[in-house]
């Protein structure tokens, strides 16, 4: 029998044959076993806010232990994490890091959450689920925030463990996926469906770039297809592209277009619809029924939260979302 | 005094540590991943469920 292997784990499915690395530059076909490169070499270890995932929706102010390896599976052409989505391991500088010490490193820093973010935690699908299930073991919340480029099976493997994920819907054409990232749009619609389904809370962060992914038209046809499939509580992100990588030729997203975004997608049915990576108004959350603020943001940070028990305090209308650890 | 059998003995010694210290770190370094199958085979996973 040959040596040569296909992973299974997002749907570039690399045939691999003996020592060869795949698209993501972290797994790698050893004599005819396929291995992961980065399991417990987290790149990125640090303590943020739950805000700059973001998450808008879930334990509002908290503590979110995020870790990271180096590697991705697609090639977006205006990461903004670019120096360790796109490096190899043996170019990083890692921590060794196993499941319990995440935990153990959560719990010390009085955290509510451990995320699995920066690059993209696919790849780190063995690290993200044993670590999973020890954060749950103790109380934690699991977060993802992930650009939903991953298979079926390995998402519904993973999907009981989390509690909120954040997928990056980066345009809403093949073409953008294609000529810009390197993947298929396709796989990420389905990847949102079923993140719905099996009751993962979700958010979704749109990046705004110029002349890219910017029509107004796409934007609405993206925000009706996530009304009918995600629910119109499901709050979307636009955030500011600031060039970067091998997108260094466009300009900073213009403040009128994160507007016409966001008033876009209120249009469509979202009832939550924010513009992020810039400060103004745009961050704070508003009640749909009264329109009353509820909570305020300032950059990562919360200034005052007036839910009570994820209501408004006002109308008592329910606010969707995780309000509370159990 | 060390003699010629020192030397060797040092180097014969040397080397087996050195293989198994390999062999240790080289199981750290890498795990065996769960999704993926052998070219036209059935699909190897671990599987990790409690």
């Amino acid at each position: 029998m040959g040596t040569e292997v296909q992973c299974t784990l997002c749907p570039t499915e690399c045939e691999l044959e003996n020592h060869q690395v795949g698209g993501c530059k972290v797994r790698i076909n050893r004599d005819g076993t396929l291995y992961s490169l980065v399991y417990g070499k987290p790149c990125a270890v640090q303590v943020d806010p739950i805000e700059k995932k973001p998450f808008y929706h879930v334990l509002p102010g908290a503590k979110a232990f995020s870790i990271a390896t180096v590697g991705c599976v697609l090639g977006c052409k205006f990461c903004q994490n670019w120096q360790i989505s796109q490096a190899l391991p043996e170019e990083s500088e890692h921590r060794d890091l196993d499941p319990d010490e995440v935990v153990r490193g959560a719990l010390y820093y009085g955290c509510q959450t451990v995320t699995y973010t920066y690059t993209e935690p696919t790849v780190f699908y063995e690290y993200m689920y044993d670590t999973a299930l020890l954060v749950r073991k103790f109380g934690l919340l699991n977060s993802v925030h992930t650009c939903g480029y991953i298979n079926q099976e390995p998402l519904r493997e993973l999907a009981p463990l989390l509690n909120a994920a954040d997928v990056d819907l980066k345009a809403f054409t093949e073409d953008f996926y294609g000529r810009i990232c390197g993947g298929r749009l396709k796989p990420v619609l389905e990847a949102i469906v079923t993140l719905r389904e099996m009751g993962v809370w979700l958010e979704i962060t749109n990046l705004v770039i110029p002349t890219l992914n910017d029509d107004p038209k796409e934007i609405r046809d993206m925000c009706r297809w996530l009304v009918e499939n995600a629910g119109p509580d499901t709050p979307i992100h636009f955030s500011r592209f600031f060039p970067y990588y091998k997108l260094k030729n466009l300009p900073p997203t213009p403040i009128e277009t994160l507007n016409m975004a966001q008033q876009t997608a209120r249009e469509a049915g979202l009832r939550y619809a924010y513009i992020g990576n810039i400060r103004q108004s745009g961050e704070n959350t508003y009640c749909p029924s009264c329109g009353k603020l509820l909570i305020e943001r300032i950059g990562y940070f919360v200034k005052q939260n007036l839910l009570q028990e994820g209501a408004c305090p006002y109308c008592k209308s329910s606010i969707a979302g995780v309000w509370d650890q159990t | 005094m060390l003699t010629r059998r020192h030397f060797i003995t040092f180097m014969v010694l040397g080397g087996l540590a050195s293989r198994v210290a390999r062999k240790i770190l080289g199981t750290r370094d890498a795990r065996p991943a769960m999704f993926w199958k052998k070219t036209g085979v059935r699909i190897q996973r671990e599987n990790r469920n409690p």
